[in-house]
């Protein structure tokens, strides 16, 4: 047991260690007594009147009215999902990262959880109730097709610790917004999956947990015996390679038992968020003080031992906080979100992140030949094409109209009907237009500034902070103004900006992960505002949060044309320092560049043009990484003409979007930010899958 | 490169061709001269909606009329108008149309939250009728462009059915229908009186009900309850049946949210309906028979749980509440 991990690290025996283990016992006892307490009032709380009083006379043989089946088939069911979800997410993470060499590989960054609930939604969609046992079996499947994908993605030979998670965001992201069109299309059919999307610990009996603890046992047991590999495989895959270790079939194996584990979790309660992240990270900071723990056996249990403190603690805190009753409808899974999501921010903090470890801008393919010396050509088609989705765009939707209408309504001799329709259809063609070169400005900036290709304001939270201030204004204050609308989301662009700047401190790799947490958490608490107000919100909140031009108003446009236009006046000037700052820090400074002044002003700026646009349209993702990319494979990596094909080949991506979200399943509509997810998606994955061939 | 050139090239003619196609027009142009035909020389009717704004029909009672609520629709209906519009007609037909079959055939104008402005406008209605929900502030401007926004929210916990006559009367003046407002009315007080002698002769008078509705997703069962501000039980109380559940719940429905083992607070002579829809499973076969908590409770031990108002929409209006209240005697004296 103890021969591999002692060259990993050797220790001298210095006189500390002695002093710290006493500590580290009575943190033990501590964390130990605490599951104790937390395990008795889990018990205790319920919809039911049993009480710890109750309980006490149940155990000692004494008769309560019902108080026998209601600790069976509730409260034991309820624990025993608690123990299962926090077993196995803890030991899912654990061995995951384990495999990865990377501290931040969980089943959320995996999209296990974004796969089961799709899987769920479809077959709730199509109106097939299925009992516990074959549900089980849909979200498993959806789970782990999710999970392959993203490792498969995102891994070569080795798995680049934020690509991971850069996948999972996406591909969750992208089949969020897939769930998201099927609540919207079938909600009466899928009404209860919205809170169930965030994971409930609710059980009906034990039906769900019954299956699962099987697989959790199991998947556990095979784990322990990779052990001894895994610990090998802690040196790198050639030392391992070295030893005996079969590197490849340990990680395969090693990550099908890792996915088995989440997605036995997620069928028992939902994708409760970030325990698979939280509770391994919190094993690794103990493990700095006990070199026991390095060895991976023992690391895999104490995760699963304090991902069920966690998932105990969030439990009873919730219903602590909002009481028996109401926690039916408050999903366990955003309180663990919103800790665990706060929890990634801390630990990018901590982390010491490999430099060189991510893709610049500047190895990347800088264009075709023929775009790159013919940039006005490039520029005139993309006007062309922005002009065409545009008329397309004010002519097709619920009702198709032509030109002669349009003509007819300039001359003010139109027909009310055509009248309310281009004047309903214009700001929303607008609208979308401006959002989406907003954003791809956006996008564009923040990519040249932290010289991370796969920067995007939705990426970085920037866009979900600022969909949470305007969703808070919308749920908090009674009648929200436009311009209330636009500072809420202002505020909460800035606080996300403001986190990233303080928290990433300067690093590209920390500060997508601060960013990929502060959106988690905005996310989150975003469920929960929308889950705590009322029921009927929630079709309206889903259409808003999905990037919706519904009833966008010409006076919701005015800011992001202010914005757009300043961008643009600024980014004239300052095209040529974007040049030099997506190579390197010390290259603009030899030119005497404020490189931090510049940083500054460029992020303010992308802040300021996510807000207006997440304001006017809702949260859009994708447009911010398509088309700056699209845009750089075209024209190559000047901004002086990369910016302005960013900006329209975004005007255009949306203006279609719209355009498609309008008309496809007429009268109803899809947000067009969820049509942009469902075309961005594939590009993003694309995008990954050649890097990983580039390398 | 020679792709990049014939795409451009492709784009270009496209483009062309659909601006060709694209010309021409689907309505003809206005003239000044042109007076809407009809002989509409009604006086002018103005009345006050539940949100407070001053809504006025020029040509007097409504005869185009579009619902983007179902409550709504159905008091319409009720009337004996023919919408020309409504908001998710599958919708409406699944969960009212066996209490409130729709006249004729109006068209379907999208989600009821998020109604299709575009659709509404080619239906050229006279008065566009929304609950407060269904009326999405951002797009009010512009349905008011087609036609007159009234907003009339029916449902009110503190007064159901008081509240619930008050606005069929307020609807059936937009439309002319007062007689029949007062007839429906009355038509809904006489049935529930009729109904309660039934539940008196049945000897069922002070039984407990109550309405829910289970939903099961993954391993986890919501009920969602309706408590006593909601009008199916007010209906009950008045057929001298009393609430099972004492949740007030929401302001405006009256409803709340428990999970299985709060129903141990259901009393144990109740009757524990649970809304039935034939699109939807059996939610009690499926998810809540075989749990102990559930085989256990003394209303599910003697039998009363059964399955009830099936395409009646319990949030409807009298109607719905009338076929609701010869449900809950079908359903109580079945057995």
């Amino acid at each position: 047991m103890t021969l591999t991990s002692a060259p990993a690290r050797p220790r001298p025996a210095a006189p500390a260690t002695t002093a710290r283990p006493r500590g580290l016992l009575a943190a033990t006892g501590l964390g130990a007594l605490w599951l104790l307490v937390a395990v008795g009032l889990h018990l205790t709380q319920g919809t039911a009147d049993v009480d710890a009083g109750a309980l006490w006379t149940l155990i000692t043989g004494g008769h309560v009215p019902q108080g026998a089946e209601v600790v069976i088939a509730s409260r034991l069911p309820r624990l025993v999902a608690a123990l299962i979800v926090g077993t196995a997410l803890g030991v899912a993470g654990a061995a995951m990262q384990s495999i990865t060499r990377n501290p931040l590989a969980s089943p959320d960054t995996t999209g296990v959880g974004a796969g089961a609930y799709l899987a769920m939604t479809i077959v709730a969609a199509l109106g097939i109730s299925l009992g516990p046992l074959p549900g089980i079996m849909v979200a498993f499947l959806g789970g782990i097709a999710a999970a392959a994908a993203v490792i498969g993605l995102s891994s070569g030979g080795t798995m680049s610790p934020v690509r991971l998670v850069l996948a999972g965001s996406v591909l969750t992201l992208g089949l969020g917004s897939l769930t998201s069109v099927l609540l919207m299309l079938f909600p009466w059919e899928t009404q209860r999956l919205f809170a169930w999307g965030a994971g409930s610990l609710g059980q009906n009996g034990f039906g769900a947990t019954a299956p699962a603890a099987p697989v959790v046992v199991v998947g556990i047991g095979a784990l322990m015996l990779l052990g001894r590999r895994l610990d090998l495989l802690q040196l790198g895959d050639d030392s391992a390679a070295a030893l005996g270790v079969p590197v490849a079939a340990t990680r395969r194996w090693g990550a099908v038992l890792a996915v088995l584990l989440a997605a036995a979790a997620v069928t028992v309660a939902g994708p409760i968020g970030f325990i698979g992240l939280c509770a391994p990270a919190l094993v690794r900071l103990l493990a700095h003080r006990l070199t026991a723990l390095r060895k991976q056996r023992p690391f895999l249990l104490l995760s699963g031992v304090l991902g069920v403190s966690l998932v105990l603690t969030a439990d009873v805190l919730l219903r602590a906080m909002f009481g028996s009753v109401s926690g039916v409808t408050v999903p366990t899974g955003v309180l663990t979100s919103l800790i665990g999501a706060l929890f990634l921010v801390v630990l990018a903090r901590r982390l010491r992140i490999a430099a060189g470890t991510g893709e610049s801008i500047v190895t990347m393919s800088a264009g075709l030949r023929w775009g790159r010396t013919h940039p006005q050509a490039v520029l005139l088609g993309a006007v062309a094409l922005l002009v065409t989705a545009l008329i397309a765009g004010l002519l097709i939707g619920d009702r198709t109209i032509l030109l002669g209408d349009v003509w007819n309504w300039v001359q003010d001799v139109a027909s009310v009907r055509v009248q309310v329709i281009v004047e309903s259809r214009l700001p929303r063609v607008a609208g979308s237009a401006l959002a989406g070169a907003c954003l791809a400005l956006a996008g564009a900036l923040v990519q040249a500034v932290t010289r991370n290709p796969l920067a995007d304001p939705g990426i970085l939270g920037v866009s979900a902070t600022a969909g949470l201030g305007a969703v808070a204004a919308l749920v908090l204050v009674p009648s929200t103004s436009d311009s209330l609308l636009f500072f809420a989301a202002l505020g909460g662009g800035a606080v996300a900006a403001l986190a990233l700047v303080v928290l990433g401190r300067g690093d590209q790799m920390r500060t997508i992960l601060v960013g990929i947490g502060i959106g988690a958490a905005a996310g989150a608490t975003t469920t929960l505002l929308i889950v705590q107000t009322d029921p009927w919100n929630q079709a309206k909140a889903i259409t808003w949060l999905g990037g919706s031009t519904y009833g966008t108003t010409p006076a919701l446009l005015l800011p992001m044309v202010l914005v757009l236009v300043a961008g643009v006046v600024v980014c004239t000037r300052t095209a040529r320092d974007l040049d030099l700052l997506q190579i390197d820090d010390t290259t603009p400074q030899v030119l005497g560049i404020a490189v931090g002044r510049s940083r500054l002003l460029h992020l303010g700026l992308a802040v300021a043009l996510t807000a207006a646009a997440t304001a006017a349209i809702g949260v859009i993702a994708f447009v911010g990484l398509v088309a700056p990319h699209a845009a750089r494979m075209i024209i190559g990596k000047r901004h002086s003409s990369m910016l302005p094909l960013t900006i329209l080949l975004g005007a255009a991506l949306v203006a279609v979007s719209d355009l498609v979200g309008r008309s496809v399943i007429a009268p109803g509509q899809l947000p067009a930010g969820v049509v942009v997810s469902l075309l961005g998606m594939p590009y993003f994955l694309w995008l990954l899958h050649r890097m990983r061939l580039d390398r | 490169m020679r792709s990049v050139r014939a795409a451009t090239s492709v784009a270009g003619i496209a483009a062309a061709a659909l601006l060709l196609a694209a010309c021409g027009s689907t309505d003809a142009p206005i003239d000044d001269g042109d007076t809407p035909d009809g002989t509409a020389n009604a006086d002018p009717i103005t009345v006050v909606d539940t949100a407070g704004a001053e809504i006025t029909l020029p040509d007097g009672p409504a005869q185009r009329v579009v619902a983007l609520e179902w409550a709504q629709a159905e008091i319409v209906t009720s009337l004996g108008v023919e919408l020309v519009g409504v908001s998710d007609l599958a919708g409406y037909t699944s969960w009212v149309g066996n209490a409130v079959p729709l006249l004729g055939e109006p068209a379907d104008v999208g989600l009821r939250t998020e109604p299709s402005v575009e659709a509404i406008a080619e239906l050229e209605p006279d008065l566009i009728l929304g609950g407060g929900r269904s009326v999405p502030e951002a797009v009010a401007d512009q349905l008011a462009a087609i036609a007159p926004v009234m907003t009339v929210d029916v449902a009110d916990a503190s007064d159901p059915l008081g509240t619930l006559s008050e606005r069929v009367d307020l609807i059936a003046t937009t439309i002319g229908q007062q007689e029949a407002a007062e007839e429906l009315l009355a038509q809904l007080d006489a049935t529930i009186a009729e109904n309660a002698a039934s539940i008196d002769a049945a000897g069922l008078s002070g039984a407990p009900v109550v309405l829910t509705s289970p939903y099961a997703e993954g391993a986890n069962v919501t009920i969602r309850m309706h408590g006593p501000g909601t009008a199916v039980q007010a209906v009950a109380d008045a057929m001298g049946l009393t609430a099972a559940w004492d949740d007030p719940g929401d302001e405006a429905y009256g409803l709340s949210y428990v999970d299985i083992e709060g129903l141990t607070a259901v009393p144990d002579d109740a009757w524990f309906l649970y809304w039935d829809n034939d699109d939807s499973d059996d939610p009690v076969e499926t998810s809540l028979a075989g749990n102990a908590i559930w085989d256990g409770l003394p209303f599910v031990v003697e039998g009363h749980v059964a399955p009830a108002a099936n395409g009646i929409w319990a949030y409807g209006g009298p109607g719905s509440l009338m076929a609701w209240s010869d449900d809950l005697v079908q359903v109580l004296t079945a057995g």
